[in-house]
């Protein structure tokens, strides 16, 4: 899927086109329009993007390939890059080839050209040309994460695999060579539509676990590992908790205070411009509590799924950071939404002035 | 009040007076070296800002107004992460590369 991540504006008043979206192979769908072209007659879509009101979400056909392209207005003439092997949409950090400084694992969820790449630091405050891993065509990625779930002392790469049309159910996992090459992908089972994905100990036996935020079912999906290291470190199948909404992002930290970890889920809803955070209290051995649903951009024009916690006001217990768009005047600007956990024992009164309520 | 849930949303506007988009990725980390963290947004796409935001601590809490950085194109994840060594840490964002094309 590519999720072009442009806004329709509902009024006639914009008779321009913001955007062009430039369809240069295959058919793609975009709400009630089509977009069909071919190396040498390309076609065009006029994206009307001045204002928010929905995102336009542009889908390619299953398993065949499209080439999109978006050319800004009155950039035209500007040289065109090549979406072919790098389409990044995600990325995660880490030290990939132990030579301690930090390299980047980057998610390319171009359909046409999906994959990996990885950038190696070259120490001198430049990075090395991107080395391209590939996955088929239609196994567009949603996101990417380090973890290094084998116990050999490397970062391994993981994707989840959502597909064109969050129809797939996997996430790829390339083992690390040691020094930031990687061998092929293995797969394991998730839910419907993987999109967002958090690599941490869920159950408590010291041993990362995967969940993805599964877009296609509105679940999450914990993939619970095998317990052992080396060649045998795996994942058990999936157990899958339903989020509510359709699921795209999720973070993870202890919520609640009791020790374990929690999620909060990045949502977005059916219909409407509406995003939830939906938070899923972990009750032990990565089982999860129905949601608790929050708007993330109350009074908004449009909610975003990006979340992250933290303990914003040193208050000792984690925060929730959402976003939206807002209108402001007669223009829409995007907003942080910060809700602060009603679990701290301590109050907040100012700068060194915590008060201990018990 | 019970541990796990959350109080009403405190609003922290990109009061720019160009459009700047919804954030579409976010992360914390400690960038002022007040001891509280910081925040950083994603913004993929507006009429004249399309880079990531930065939402600094005002140290007691709070935040002071969000400070715009511009990318050459979308963006569409970010980081804080010391790339270069230096000690101290950097924003890194991931760039869709979307703002031309050809058909050959």
């Amino acid at each position: 899927m590519l999720d072009a991540n442009l806004y329709e504006n509902g009024s006639p008043t914009y008779s321009y086109c913001y955007y062009r979206l430039v369809c240069c192979y295959g058919r793609v769908a975009l709400g009630q329009r089509v977009c069909e072209g071919d190396a040498t007659n390309h076609a065009t879509l006029c994206l009307r993007a001045r204002s928010a009101n929905r995102p336009y979400t542009v889908r390619g056909p299953i398993g065949l390939p499209a080439t999109v392209y978006l050319k800004r207005l009155g950039e035209d003439s500007i040289p065109g890059f090549s979406v072919s092997g790098f389409g990044p949409s995600s990325f995660a950090v880490g030290d990939l080839d132990g030579d301690g400084d930090v390299d980047i694992l980057v998610g390319d969820s171009f359909f046409g050209s999906p994959g990996i790449s990885v950038l190696k630091n070259n120490g001198d405050q430049t990075f090395a040309a991107p080395v391209y891993y590939s996955v088929p065509l239609n196994e567009v990625v949603g996101e990417v994460a380090l973890s290094d779930f084998d116990s050999d002392g490397d970062l391994d790469a993981f994707a989840t695999i959502r597909g064109s049309f969050d129809q797939m159910t996997k996430i790829k996992v390339w083992r690390n060579n040691g020094d930031g090459t990687f061998a092929a992908p293995i797969e394991f089972t998730t839910g419907q539509g993987p999109a967002g994905i958090v690599i941490a100990d869920f159950t408590g036996d010291g041993k990362p676990d995967v969940i993805t935020a599964n877009y296609g079912a509105s679940s999450i999906s914990i993939l619970r590992h095998n317990g052992l290291i080396g060649a045998g470190a795996g994942f058990l199948p999936p157990v899958s908790f339903n989020a509510t909404n359709h699921a795209e992002k999720i973070a993870a930290a202890d919520v609640n205070g009791d020790g374990i970890l929690d999620v909060v889920v990045g949502e977005t809803v059916d219909i409407g411009p509406l995003a939830t955070l939906a938070v899923m209290i972990n009750t032990g051995n990565g089982n999860f509590a129905a949601p608790v649903i929050y708007d993330a951009a109350p009074g908004g024009r449009f909610g975003s799924t990006a979340v992250a916690l933290a303990d914003l006001d040193n208050d000792g217990d984690v925060d929730l950071i959402g976003g939206g768009l807002y209108s402001s005047g007669s223009i829409d600007n995007g907003a942080v939404t910060i809700r602060r956990n009603n679990g701290s024992r301590y109050l907040w009164r100012g700068r060194n002035n915590l008060v201990y309520q018990p | 009040m019970e541990a796990g849930t959350f109080g009403a949303a405190e609003i922290i506007l990109f009061t720019n007076p160009n459009y700047v988009s919804n954030p579409k990725e976010l992360t914390t980390g400690f960038i002022n070296g007040d001891g509280f963290p910081d925040i950083v947004a994603a913004v993929p796409s507006g009429r004249a800002i399309e880079g990531f935001v930065v939402v600094n601590s005002n140290g007691s809490g709070g935040f002071n107004t969000p400070v715009y950085y511009e990318a050459s194109q979308q963006t569409f994840d970010v980081a804080i992460v010391d790339l270069d060594g230096d000690g101290d840490r950097d924003v890194h964002y991931a760039r869709k590369l979307l703002s031309g094309g050809h058909c050959s």
